[in-house]
């Protein structure tokens, strides 16, 4: 009841909307203007791919652009619970390392050996990922400082496990990217899958206790959160999804590679950030960073069919992450004038 | 009878000539070739180099006119090169050529690629996917005709250093394997010291002065990087200076020709593997016919102060270092030797961009 309670209390909508009894539009907009600012970059920068780019508003396009973002989507779902939480993972790249060489060297021909070191892989996942948010609470320390640790680790056991790119996966779960089921493949299902996950669980006492104590650690605390327990489960769920990601990534790579995950940290954070999310925790949504994420692929496509430098993309992603951090800080300035 | 024989040989000149001019006029009224080369990094002198020299070889000699090559670089990740390869797959090349970051991670965009009937060829930092051919240095070779060229200026017999090159990178223990391998075929020439010259000059020159200073005598340096900074260290120390092996770069070339009683093999990895991968695909393109072989070694020659025939690879090819000619003061450091495939004719400032 008190967790209840301290949620609603640190949503600020609710606490606007009790202050002001009729619909504040003004507020509500603004409160979604990193979101929106997302969205008008995505039409933009689809718009611009489309108009260079024959059939790119088809059910292929979609497929494509999806299977190339799904391992950064998944990567990302698990930071955005993370920043929402008020804290960073960055033991991700050393999980989704650590999970693709396990499964290049574990997976075999026969679907059920393959199907547990899988399950093995994700159980994994939610487990570093938990021990990440025990340390982070019993210790007291600083989230980055703990998972900059414990990605540190996780990569040098993947490089034990495997020293070099290699290792192979069955041909059928390389496959499993490409399976279409009414015209779509299989990443399009899972990223309606996740917006799915997201719709359910930012509304379930646990997603609810999540948001809460990154809003306000403090008075949740005080209501009677069980900050370990939160960060075990912010944690764990990140560590979950960055085990999916690997899991998926090697449908794309067909390989272990015990230094790949490192190139989903920063993107994880950047996708996230241009949805909307705020870095100081309390504020979020799966869709923004989703939306990000696409954005952050659809670049690298912008900057192909522009015929441009591949420096470009880089230049691009910055320009753009400053503008969503600009649409965030007016978001979140707006919102405190509001609320004094 | 005479002139009977002479109508002869005309007539066969001239069917000989309009097949030839046939050939070519074929060939001009085809529509040029669409080739993509993905390269996954350009933070080296290599890798900018082997760009320029691909864009030069098909813009003279003859390949002119007979391809558009598109280059498209990625910022050195897995995840973007598949990203950016998927997106020349749509635009339906006739061929790719790859240089890749990852010898498996690519494989199944790659398979891809082969399945929609392009024509792929990865080079360089090649692929495992059997589909795609894979043009790159004999790296079996090159270790072994250079350690072969230490024992004989050793007569051998004496004391060497050895650079093991970069930790935990497979190309440093290939090649510390292969010096070795040669090595010891010779019970009269001992490896005396270890260093990890990182194939950069400054960790290669302290290394070897380390070892100078422990070892009184040290007749010859088996570096993996660009040899002068080993000389360099040889001058600093006030050593003789002793035969030493390392890597064509210009300025390894540069050093070896200005340093009294300097003796040099510079082994190559040629920065034309580029302009090589294009040919070949020009090639298969042109005949329809893939090479039996899927590895395909690219053999580029020696350059060195002292040519000598090998026994362990017969015919293998040496040039003798001249300032100008393959050695260029006024050039890029970085520069790597030689510059040019034979059956075109680039420059050092093309090579360089220096022009």
């Amino acid at each position: 009841m008190t967790v209840e309670r301290t949620a609603e209390m640190a949503q600020r909508p609710a606490e606007v909307k009790s202050v002001n009894p009729g619909i504040d539009w003004r507020g509500r907009a603004l409160d979604r203007a990193p979101f929106l600012v997302a969205c008008l970059m995505l039409a933009l920068i689809v718009a611009i791919y489309g108009s260079l780019q024959s059939g790119v508003f088809t059910l292929d396009e979609l497929n494509l652009d999806t299977a190339a973002a799904m391992t950064l989507m998944l990567a990302a779902t698990g930071q955005t619970i993370v920043l929402v939480r008020g804290g960073i993972d960055l033991s991700i790249g050393g999980m989704i390392s650590l999970g693709t060489v396990i499964a290049a060297t574990r997976f075999t021909d026969d679907p059920s050996t393959t199907a547990l070191w899988a399950l093995a892989i994700l159980a994994l996942g939610f487990g570093i990922g938990a021990l990440n948010g025990l340390l982070i609470s019993l210790l007291k320390l600083q989230p980055f400082l703990v998972t900059l640790a414990t990605w540190s680790i996780l990569n040098g056991v993947a490089m034990i496990i495997l020293p070099t790119d290699g290792g192979s996966i069955p041909s059928w779960w390389v496959g499993f990217a490409s399976a279409q089921f009414i015209g779509l493949t299989s990443p399009v299902w899972m990223l309606l899958a996740l917006l799915l996950f997201w719709w359910w669980f930012h509304a379930t006492r646990v997603g609810i206790t999540i948001q809460a104590s990154g809003s306000n650690e403090k008075s949740a605390f005080l209501s009677g959160v069980s900050i370990t327990r939160v960060n075990l489960v912010t944690y764990g769920l990140s560590g979950l999804f960055a085990a999916g990601a690997a899991l998926f990534l090697v449908t794309q790579t067909g390989a272990g590679s015990p230094t790949i995950g490192k190139d989903y940290i920063l993107p994880s954070v950047a996708a996230a950030v241009i949805g909307g999310v705020s870095l100081f925790g309390g504020r979020g949504h799966l869709a923004g960073t989703l939306i990000g994420a696409f954005v952050l692929t659809l670049i690298g496509n912008l900057v192909f069919v522009l015929h441009v430098s591949s420096y470009w993309q880089p230049v691009a992603s910055g320009v753009i992450l400053l503008l969503s951090v600009l649409a965030s800080s007016i978001a979140e300035k707006a919102a405190r004038s509001r609320v004094q | 009878m005479k002139k009977l024989s002479r109508n002869i040989g005309l007539a066969a000149l001239a069917a000989t000539m309009m097949a030839v001019g046939m050939q070519a006029g074929h060939a001009e009224d085809k529509k040029p070739y669409t080739i993509y080369l993905s390269n996954n990094f350009v933070g080296n002198d290599w890798r900018q180099q082997m760009e320029r020299v691909a864009t030069v070889s098909v813009n003279k000699g003859p390949l002119k006119g007979r391809v558009d090559l598109k280059i498209e670089n990625v910022e050195n990740t897995v995840q973007a090169q598949i990203n950016s390869l998927n997106n020349i797959i749509r635009q339906k090349p006739d061929a790719i050529l790859v240089d890749a970051g990852s010898d498996s991670a690519l494989n199944p965009t790659i398979k891809k690629a082969c399945d929609a009937g392009i024509v792929v060829i990865s080079f360089d930092q090649v692929v495992t996917e059997p589909c795609a051919l894979a043009v790159a240095s004999d790296w079996d070779r090159i270790p072994s005709v250079m350690a072969e060229w230490m024992a004989t200026q050793l007569g051998g017999k004496g004391n060497i250093i050895l650079d093991r090159g970069l930790a935990g990178a497979p190309i440093s223990a290939q090649l510390q394997g292969g010096y070795e391998k040669v090595l010891a075929k010779y019970p009269d020439i001992k490896i005396v010291g270890y260093y990890n010259g990182n194939y950069a000059l400054g960790p290669e020159q302290s290394g070897v002065a380390a070892l100078l200073a422990a070892n009184p005598k040290i007749d010859g340096i088996m570096t993996q990087g660009y040899g002068s900074g080993a000389i360099q260290a040889l001058k600093d120390a006030g050593r003789p200076i002793v035969p030493v092996v390392g890597f064509s770069y210009n300025v390894a070339a540069v050093t070896c020709a200005q340093t009294q009683g300097a003796k040099c093999i510079l082994g190559s990895n040629p920065a034309y593997l580029s302009s090589e991968a294009i040919k070949l695909a020009v090639d298969i393109l042109d005949t329809g016919k893939k090479p039996a072989e899927r590895s395909v070694s690219v053999k580029g020659d020696f350059v060195t102060t002292d040519p000598f025939e090998s026994k362990l690879y017969p015919g293998t090819k040496m040039i003798k270092i001249a300032i100008g000619e393959n050695a260029f003061p006024d050039q890029a450091p970085g520069l790597t030797l030689p510059i040019t495939p034979d059956w075109v004719e680039i420059t050092a400032a093309e090579a360089a961009g220096s022009k």
